[in-house]
């Protein structure tokens, strides 16, 4: 993934972003991919955070990254990783049936 | 083929586990009349087997149907018991209900007499279970009630539509009422994982995942177990595996993760794009999830634009984008090609002969300037022009020019033209410390003391405490001989942090400036207070220590203190160990206070020192790199002429080194220095002996030539034939540095003029006669621009086309243009565009250099002139003063 945003989970919130949004979701993504068991992980984060750490980095982002997106990058924004909705019976039975 | 052939045929099949052979062969054995019982008994139990283990083989491979026709045909050959779990479940399997209830239950009256294993029924009771809630729940009708699965089966499907509903209190009471040998225990297993991947602490999901990936692929509930793995992964893992899930569980996962129906479309093209698309597939992207994602969409398919075009490719076009994702406003479409053209510069190939940076940063650079234009106007136009981030953006842009152009920084033109946006930037955002780091450190280095100064002030009124700035700020009053400003700043610095070990060099470094001026005016209280303050800021630096009992020297001799000096220059022998340090520091001293003028010279000290005036000849090495390593301490807090007058004072000493067990790598370091303290003479007599010693080293040819001022005509293949060995050595470095001597001295000049024996003969007056009178100057080649192009400018150009010139030439705005001309006039303007061509001066450094000359001038004006020669000539012999 390249997308700083989409890294750092905040593509849906970066019309309203803060340094204080960047920096919680950095640190909960530390938290969860600690640079001694997750290091490539861990230096995609912490890139990404660079990148959008205050609003003059933000800023700089916007104006001059030429990326082009990969894959990873269109999965995450297109399919973004909702709150996990339980199935209904009916699609249960559908799975159970062969 | 006979019985007994058959038979053996039959057992050797049945023995390498060919199944199918064996029931081949023993079909006709079994059909076959009067055969001894004993003998038959046997092969009705081979065929037995036959059918049962080919029968587990298919049920393995989940083939149904074909257990089932194998199971009847063993039942028909050999009476093979059909209320079998493979058997059964086979049944199930392939939805034939009836027949497989009627054998669950034969199963379960055998298995209730103690006649079958009870985990036989389990794997059956489990298949009928799954059965009864995803297809049928009459079976449940046709069980008896004690049946386990029956008895199960609500409390299942309660459990099932409460964890449906998120009723979790009721999911936890209905899976307490699921035993451990309940046909149901799977679904209790995956209903709890499945709850705590949900709203469990990460420990617990973990745990979870690890419970559905050991239900076995043999459970009944294995389906549901893989589904609830699936959206627990992350969103790249189902994609990549998601072109192998069957429909329901590709459902299952979308419903799950809150996908619609368009998402999951979209899912399908995205699981089959590789790792790193092209800009067409991302083009096709966007335009097939533009209502998803709008914003989204525009923005990678204008970046696929940008790349597609710096590619030089047609599938994408600004018309065929505008059709897909409507109009670019002016602002947007101005920022794809300001990207354009940063991707183009990129692209470039820096290591290309013809490539010039200059020239292919003006397009990014106009790109950018029209950015902001628009921006700046949009800003007025809905923001009162009070929008803080377009001022951000300008000064970013600005900077950005400065980032760029240090990639291919390459002489200090580029540097001088990147201050500028720097201080541009600073306009903008004046709070980017970093940026008035550079701008001062860049008017320090230039030695633009005023411009260095104000910048400094800048600084300071947004960062007055700033460490970094104060330490510049003492370098900056250091370099302005204001030391009392200097230990103010150092000071400042050492109260907030008192172990900084810059600023506590640079204070003593002031206080030992401000002594040295003490000495031609003869304060030696003042002298002697400096000292002490010096003395106590630095304390482990032996040049520092050097100097400072050097001075006191000075003063000491000055004051006619002979033997107090004596004591101090000996003091200085026993600091620096070798003598030609000691006349170093000597020397570097009394040109530094300008000793001579109170009667104190190099020579006297070196009296006083009972040092040689002249130091032995044939010194050994180790005094040379120990001079070196002292120089290297100190030379940069002398000024550079005093340097050069030490350098000259002890040329005779250093030429005499004794260079017998010199090394190459001792050469090189020796040259290296002298080169760097611009020593000709001294590196002319060492390049030699190295070369005498170690041979014409491509190495050595480099330093035999850098410091000439130009390249002599019959040296220039010898630097190209250095350069060609270089390069095939593979020493780049060598290489690189040969170029450079090679490109500092221009073309072969012949140096004796035509006379000389090296320039090629050729008649000149032929060549005149060839040239063609209308030479169209699109014909010429550069360098004959830029030789003509001057004269032609001062010989027909109007006022009005000089404008016209600079501005699409040198690239000034007009209003700039105009702003020059009332400084420098008319005769200024065309000055300023011939200097451009000549010599690539940039028109804020004309203006500069005018300016200055200018102020020198009124200076001059303004003192009491001095007679001429002519006119003190005539007032001795008694003529006029005129």
């Amino acid at each position: 993934m390249k997308n700083p945003y989409l890294i750092l989970g905040l593509w849906e919130q970066r019309k309203n972003i803060t340094d204080k949004l960047v920096q919680e979701s950095y640190l909960d993504l530390v938290r969860k991919y600690p640079p001694d068991r997750n290091p490539q992980r861990f230096q995609q984060i912490k890139e990404a955070y660079e990148q959008l750490k205050t609003s003059k980095n933000r800023l700089q982002y916007f104006l001059f990254s030429t990326t082009l997106a990969d894959r990873d990058d269109l999965i995450a924004a297109l399919l973004p990783d909702k709150e996990y909705k339980r199935p209904d019976l009916q699609l249960i039975k559908r799975v159970l049936k062969k | 083929m006979t019985l007994k052939d058959r038979e053996t045929n039959a057992k050797n099949a049945l023995h390498y586990g060919h199944y199918k052979k064996a029931i081949t062969h023993l079909k006709p054995l079994l059909e076959a009349k009067n055969i001894e019982s004993d003998r038959k008994a046997r092969w009705i139990e081979w065929a037995k087997t036959a059918h049962t283990s080919l029968a587990q083989q298919l049920f393995k491979s989940k083939k149904y149907q074909e257990v089932i026709r194998v199971c009847n045909s063993g039942h028909r050959l050999c009476e093979l018991a059909l209320d079998t779990p493979i058997y059964i479940t086979s049944l199930i399997n392939t939805n034939r209900f009836d027949e497989a209830l009627e054998y669950y239950l034969q199963l379960s009256e055998k298995s209730a007499e103690g006649k079958t294993a009870r985990s036989d029924l389990a794997l059956i009771r489990s298949e009928l279970a799954v059965r009864a809630i995803a297809n049928d729940s009459k079976i449940i009708e046709r069980l008896p009630e004690d049946d386990p699965v029956a008895a199960g089966f609500e409390n299942a499907c309660e459990l099932l539509d409460a964890y449906c509903h998120s009723n979790d209190e009721l999911v936890e009471d209905k899976l307490k009422l699921i035993s451990f040998r309940s046909p149901y225990r799977d679904l209790k297993q995956i209903i709890s994982a499945a709850i705590k991947l949900d709203k469990g602490s990460e420990a617990d999901k973990e745990k979870s995942r690890e419970t559905l990936a050991n239900i076995s692929p043999d459970s009944a509930f294995f389906s549901l177990a893989e589904a609830f793995q699936l959206t627990a992964m992350d969103v790249e893992e189902i994609a990549s595996s998601y072109l192998s899930l069957n429909n329901n569980l590709q459902a299952f996962v979308c419903h799950a993760k809150g996908w619609q129906e368009e998402q999951q479309k979209l899912l399908n093209a995205l699981a089959n794009l590789p790792p790193e698309p092209g800009f067409s597939e991302i083009f096709r992207i966007a335009d097939s999830c533009k209502k998803i994602q709008p914003e989204y969409a525009r923005e990678i398919a204008q970046m696929a634009l940008v790349h597609a075009r710096v590619k030089h490719s047609n599938v994408i076009t600004p018309k065929r984008y505008e059709q897909r994702f409507g109009k670019m406003d002016a602002l947007e479409s101005q920022h794809v090609e300001a990207l354009y053209e940063i991707l183009t510069y990129d692209e470039e190939p820096k290591d290309d002969y013809f490539f010039d940076p200059e020239e292919q940063f003006i397009d990014v650079e106009e790109a950018w300037e029209d950015y902001l234009s628009l921006l700046n106007d949009e800003n007025d136009e809905k923001y009162g022009g009070m929008n803080p981030s377009v001022s951000l953006s300008n000064a970013l842009v600005y900077r950005f020019f400065v980032k760029l152009r240090s990639r291919s920084d390459t002489d200090t033109r580029i540097r001088r033209t990147s201050i500028h946006y720097l201080e541009k930037s600073l306009e903008y955002d004046p709070l980017d410390k970093e940026s008035h780091l550079d701008v001062i450190r860049y008017y320090l280095n230039e030695k633009k003391l005023k411009d260095a100064r104000d910048s400094l002030n800048l600084a300071l009124k947004y960062y007055p405490d700033d460490l970094q700035i104060l330490l510049l700020a003492v370098e900056v009053a250091i370099a302005g001989n204001a030391f009392k400003k200097a230990s103010n700043y150092a000071k400042k610095i050492l109260e907030v942090d008192p172990i900084n070990r810059q600023a506590r060099n640079l204070l003593c470094k002031a206080h030992l400036a401000h002594a040295r001026k003490q000495v031609p005016g003869g304060k030696w209280h003042l002298l002697e207070k400096e000292l002490d303050e010096a003395e106590q800021w630095s304390k482990d630096q032996v040049n520092i220590q050097a100097a400072i009992v050097t001075l006191r020297a000075i003063m000491a001799t000055a004051q006619k203190q002979k033997k107090q000096a004596s004591e101090y220059l000996q003091q200085l022998s026993s600091l620096l160990k070798t003598d030609l340090n000691a006349s170093l520091i000597i020397h570097l001293e009394t040109g530094a206070t300008n000793s001579e003028a109170i009667n104190c010279n190099a020579k006297k000290l070196h009296q006083l020192a009972k040092l040689k005036w002249r130091p032995a000849k044939k010194q050994k090495k180790e005094v040379l790199f120990s001079f070196i390593e002292m120089s290297e301490a100190c030379l940069n807090d002398y000024d550079e002429k005093v340097v050069h007058e030490a350098f000259t004072a002890l040329k005779p000493a250093l030429k005499f080194i004794d260079t017998a067990d010199f090394s190459l790598q001792d050469y090189e370091s020796v040259l290296a220095f002298w080169h760097r303290t611009k020593q000709t003479d001294l590196s002319e007599v060492y390049v030699e002996k190295a070369i005498k010693e170690h041979g014409n080293l491509p190495l050595l040819i480099y330093y035999r030539y850098i410091d000439k001022p130009f390249l002599p005509f019959a040296s220039f293949s010898e630097v190209e034939d250095a350069l060609h060995r270089a390069k095939e050595a593979g020493d780049s470095r060598t290489v690189t540095r040969l170029i450079s001597v090679l490109e500092k001295s221009g073309p072969p000049m012949p140096l004796g003029g035509f006379n000389d024996k090296h320039f090629p003969d050729f008649d000149l007056d032929d060549d005149f006669n060839d040239l063609d009178d209308d030479l169209p100057l699109k014909d010429l080649d550069e360098d004959a621009l830029k030789i003509l192009l001057p004269e032609l400018i001062n010989l027909a150009a109007s006022d009005k086309e000089i404008i016209s010139l600079l501005q699409n030439v040198v690239r000034l705005p007009h209003a700039k243009i105009m702003e020059y001309k009332d400084i420098i006039g008319e005769k200024g303007l065309r000055e300023m565009l011939i200097a451009f061509i000549t010599k690539q001066t940039e028109p804020e450094d004309f203006i500069a250099e005018y300016e200055s000359t200018k102020e020198e001038t009124e200076k001059e004006d303004k003192k009491p002139k001095k007679k001429s020669f002519f006119s003190q000539l005539n007032l001795l012999f008694g003529g006029d003063d005129e």
